[in-house]
C-alpha cells in the first residue's frame, strides 16, 4: 500500500493487513511525467508521477495521500488517477490549521479511511489490532531514537549515509524485519567504544527530503558528518512516538496531529524551535539546507530561518536540490568551503 | 489591473477606474482615522471584512498593478537579493521588494501595513506561507480560514468545518475591532455581494452575443471590486451601469472590435507586466472573450435563505477546487456557449493550482471538444519569466491555423 507523505498512519494501514511503503520518488531523470505536469512543479511530485507512468509503482494495491493541498500533490494525485490509475486509492485532508478548533475535523478524517480501509478488507480494523500495530511501528520510532542518541558520540562508526539508508529503508521495509535488524545494529552500536576525538565537523540537515545518498556521502567525504536533521525523509517522520496508554485511535489522532509538523501547515517559528533543540542534540557547528526546488513551503520559510540561525550565530549553508544530486563536483565545492569556513570560526 | 487613460471602450469602466483608485487611497484614510486594516491573501472572505469594519487590502492585486505600470522586475530583484528564490510567487516578490521602499515613490503612497494579516487555505498555500513570513516579520497577528479540500461535491461535515472557519473569522475580527457585528450588517453584506454576482453574471452572460461587446482585456481590470469590494452598494451600481452599458451594445449589435472573425478564451492568471498580446490579435479581426479569472475565483451567487451555508459554498465554489474533469468539462461548455475558436492557456509558474493541469485539459479540449488550444509560458507578474516575442510568434501561427 502505497503512501505520500508523513501524515498517512502507517499503523492503521498494517492493522488492515497492508505493507505501507512509502513513495519517495528516484533520482533518475523525469521525462514521462513533463507531458502531463509542468517543470515548476517540485521534483518529488514529477518523479513520483513519472516513476508511476512507467508502471514502477504496479506493485502497490491501494494508495494514501495527504494533504492534497500542497500545491504539487493535488495534480500528482489527479493525474495518477487517469493515467495510472491503482484500484483503491484514498485522500486524507489534512487541515491547514493548527488550531485545536481544527483538530475534529482531522479525527473525522482519519475515521474516514479507517473505514475505508474496512470496507476494501470486509471487516473491522479491531481496536486489539491497532494496538498491536501501534506497538510495531513505536518500537520501530523507539530504536531509529536510540540510534539518533548513541551515533552522537560514535559517529565515525557509522557515517551519516549508511545512518540516512538505514532510515530511508524503514519507509518500505516490512516493519517487523526492519525492527529486527535495527535492533542489531543498535546492540552492536552500544557495545562500541565511544569516539575517540572524532574530528569530524558536526552537521545539522534541515530541508524537504534526502533520498540521493551520494548528499550524504560528499558531506561524509569532506570531513563532515551529520548528527541531526528534521527532514520528511529524517525525524519528521520517526520522531514522534504514540501514547500507548490511551486508546489506540486517539493515540494515532494525536501523534499525527502533533507531530513535528511540514511547514506546509506551521508556522516557520514552530520548524524554528525543533531545529534549536534539535541542534542542541547533535551538538552541531553548522546548518545545511536542503531546499527541494519548487517546494513552496520551504521556499518561503528557509531565508527566514537562516537569517535567525546566522543571528544567533550558527553557519549556514543553502542548497538547492533537485531530488537527485546533479552537480557532484560543485555541491562537494561548496559544502568543502563552508566546512572550512566554520572550523576557522567563520 | 486598470492603468491609463485612454484604453478604455466602456464608458462605465471608468467607473470602475475610480473605484480602483479611491480603493487604494481609501486604505490610507482608513488608517489614519485609527481604523484597523487588514492585508487580505487572495480569496480571503472580504465581506465578513467590510462587515467588521475592518479594511481588506489585497496585496495580489497591488503587485498585479506594480507589474502592469512596469515596475515588478526591480522588487523582485530586491527580494531575491535577500535571499528568496525566483521560484517564489512574484506577488510576494514584488510585495516584499517594496517593504523599505519610499512610499511616495509607489502608486497611490504604497499598502498601508497591516493591523492584522488574514489568509485562507482556500485557493493555494503559497499566500498561507507569505502570510506567515510577514507575520514573523512584523510581528503582526495573523488568523488562517482554513478550508476543506474538496473532490466535487461537499459533504456535510466539510461544510460544517468551513462554516466555523468562516464564523472563526468573524470573532477573531470582533476580537480585534472590540465589537460585534450584526446579524442585520452581515445579511446587509451577504444581500449585496448576492447582488453584485448576480450582475455579474449577466455581464458574463452579454460576452456572448456576437459581435462581442467588450474584451478581456477590459474585464480583467473591470473585475477587480468583485475581488476587493463584495459587499458594498457602489460595486453593485458599477456592475448595473456595466451591465446597461453592455446590453445596449448587444442589441444594437455593437461590438468591441469590428469585423469580429475570431474569438478567444484565456485561462489563468493574466501577465499583467505585458496585456500587448490580449489586444495585438484584434487587428487580426480575433478577439478575446472570456477568461475563467474573472468567472471561477470570485463572486458567485449566495442562497440567503440559509446565508451562512449558501456563503460557504460560494466560497468553496472556485476554480482550484474544480477537478480536472470538471475544468474540462466547464471549458467545452464554454466554447459552445461563448463561441469560442480556441483557447489560450498561460502557463503561470507564480500560480501552480490554476498551471498544473493545463496541458491536460489543452489536450482534453482539443480530443473531446475539438477545441484547440496554445500554451504560453510566463508568470504573472515576473516579467522575465515571459518572452513576448515568442509568446507573439506563437500567437501568430495560432491565428494562422483559424484561418486568419
Amino acid at each position: 500500500m502505497g503512501i505520500f507523505w508523513d501524515y498517512v498512519p502507517e499503523e492503521l494501514l498494517h492493522a488492515a493487513g497492508a505493507l505501507p511503503y512509502r513513495i519517495l520518488g528516484n533520482t533518475e531523470n523525469v521525462s514521462e511525467a513533463d507531458r502531463h505536469m509542468p517543470t515548476y512543479v517540485c521534483t518529488l511530485m514529477r518523479s513520483a508521477l513519472d516513476q508511476a507512468l512507467r508502471g514502477r509503482y504496479a506493485f502497490v494495491d491501494g494508495l494514501v495521500v495527504s494533504p492534497l493541498w500542497c500545491e504539487a500533490m493535488h495534480p500528482l494525485w489527479e493525474l495518477w488517477r487517469i493515467h495510472a490509475p491503482i484500484p483503491w486509492m484514498e485522500a486524507l485532508d489534512l487541515p491547514g490549521s493548527t488550531e485545536p478548533t481544527s483538530r475534529p475535523y482531522f479525527a473525522r478524517e482519519l475515521a474516514r479511511l479507517k473505514l475505508a480501509l474496512e470496507e476494501l478488507i470486509g471487516h473491522e480494523i479491531t481496536p486489539e489490532a491497532l494496538a498491536t500495530s501501534v506497538q510495531l511501528y513505536n518500537e520501530g520510532r523507539r530504536l531509529l531514537k536510540k540510534l539518533f542518541h548513541l551515533r552522537q558520540d560514535r559517529v565515525s562508526l557509522l557515517s551519516s549515509a549508511d545512518w540516512a539508508h538505514v532510515v530511508l529503508a524503514s519507509m518500505i521495509m516490512p516493519k517487523e524485519e526492519h525492527n529486527r535488524l535495527l535492533a542489531v545494529l543498535v546492540e552492536a552500536l552500544e557495545a562500541s567504544p565511544l569516539d575517540d576525538g572524532d574530528a569530524s565537523l558536526r552537521l545539522h540537515l534541515t530541508g524537504t527530503v534526502l533520498i540521493d545518498l551520494n548528499f550524504a556521502q560528499v558531506i561524509d567525504e569532506v570531513g563532515a558528518s551529520v548528527t541531526s536533521d528534521d527532514l520528511y525523509t529524517g525525524t519528521r517522520w520517526y520522531w514522534d512516538m504514540i501514547d500507548e496508554t490511551v486508546a489506540p485511535f486517539e493515540g494515532i489522532t494525536e501523534r499525527y496531529w502533533t507531530k513535528l509538523p511540514c511547514p506546509a501547515r506551521s508556522m516557520p517559528k514552530v520548524r524554528f524551535n525543533q531545529m534549536l533543540d534539535f541542534i542542541k542534540l547533535g551538538r552541531a557547528q553548522g546548518v545545511i539546507f536542503l531546499t527541494e526546488k519548487h517546494c513552496d513551503p520551504h521556499i518561503f520559510e528557509d531565508p527566514l530561518l537562516k537569517t535567525w540561525l546566522e543571528n544567533m550565530g550558527i553557519p549556514c549553508l543553502q542548497l538547492e536540490t533537485e531530488l537527485a544530486l546533479r552537480a557532484v563536483g560543485q555541491v562537494r565545492t561548496r559544502v568543502q568551503t563552508f566546512v572550512e569556513m566554520v572550523r576557522k570560526g567563520g | 489591473m486598470a492603468t491609463g487613460e485612454k484604453r478604455r471602450t466602456l464608458e462605465s469602466s471608468y467607473i470602475g477606474r475610480d473605484i480602483f483608485k479611491n480603493y487604494w487611497l481609501g486604505a490610507h484614510k482608513w488608517k489614519q482615522e485609527g481604523k484597523l486594516v487588514a492585508w487580505c491573501s487572495g480569496n480571503v472572505p472580504v465581506e465578513l471584512v467590510h462587515a467588521n469594519g475592518v479594511y481588506p487590502l489585497y496585496p495580489e492585486s497591488y503587485s498585479a498593478m506594480i507589474s502592469a505600470q512596469k515596475m515588478a522586475r526591480e522588487k523582485c530583484e530586491k527580494t531575491e537579493a535577500m535571499g528568496y528564490s525566483m521560484d517564489a510567487c512574484s506577488y510576494f516578490r514584488v510585495n516584499l521588494g517594496m517593504d523599505h521602499e519610499d512610499p511616495r515613490t509607489l502608486p497611490f503612497g504604497g499598502l498601508p501595513r497591516p493591523d492584522l494579516l488574514l489568509t485562507t487555505r482556500l485557493i493555494c498555500m503559497t499566500q498561507y506561507k507569505w502570510w506567515q513570513v510577514l507575520s514573523e516579520m512584523w510581528d503582526v497577528p495573523i488568523h488562517v480560514v482554513d478550508a476543506p479540500f474538496l473532490e466535487g461535491d461537499i459533504n456535510p461535515h466539510q461544510m460544517d468545518y468551513f462554516v466555523s472557519q468562516l464564523k472563526g473569522l468573524v470573532s477573531f475580527l470582533e476580537r480585534h475591532t472590540g465589537k460585534r457585528m450584526s446579524e442585520d450588517r452581515f445579511m446587509e453584506v451577504m444581500t449585496l455581494s448576492d447582488r453584485a454576482a448576480e450582475v455579474w453574471y449577466e455581464v458574463m452572460d452579454l460576452r456572448k452575443s456576437r459581435p462581442c461587446p467588450v474584451a478581456t482585456r477590459e474585464m480583467v481590470g473591470n473585475v477587480f471590486p468583485l475581488v476587493t469590494l463584495l459587499g458594498t452598494q457602489p460595486t453593485v451600481d458599477f456592475f448595473t451601469a456595466l451591465r446597461d452599458e453592455l446590453r445596449e451594445m448587444a442589441r444594437n449589435g455593437q461590438g468591441a472590435i469590428p469585423n469580429e472573425k475570431a474569438r478567444l478564451a484565456l485561462d489563468n492568471i493574466p501577465p499583467w507586466h505585458d496585456l500587448s498580446f490580449l489586444t495585438s490579435v484584434e487587428e487580426r479581426g480575433a478577439i478575446f472573450v472570456i477568461e475563467n479569472y474573472t468567472c471561477y475565483a470570485w463572486g458567485g451567487r449566495i442562497d440567503l435563505s440559509d446565508p451562512w451555508r449558501g456563503y460557504a459554498n460560494k466560497c468553496l465554489d472556485i476554480w482550484p477546487n474544480y477537478t480536472i474533469e470538471r475544468r474540462i468539462q466547464i471549458y467545452a461548455e464554454q466554447a459552445r456557449e461563448y463561441h469560442l475558436d480556441g483557447y489560450i492557456f498561460h502557463s503561470n509558474r507564480s500560480c501552480k493550482p490554476l498551471s498544473t493541469a493545463q496541458q491536460e485539459i489543452q489536450r482534453n479540449l482539443l480530443d473531446r471538444a475539438g477545441v484547440p488550444g496554445i500554451l504560453l509560458e510566463g508568470d504573472h507578474a515576473d516579467p522575465r519569466a515571459f518572452s513576448a516575442t515568442q509568446a507573439q510568434a506563437q500567437i501568430e501561427t495560432f491565428l494562422e491555423m483559424l484561418g486568419l
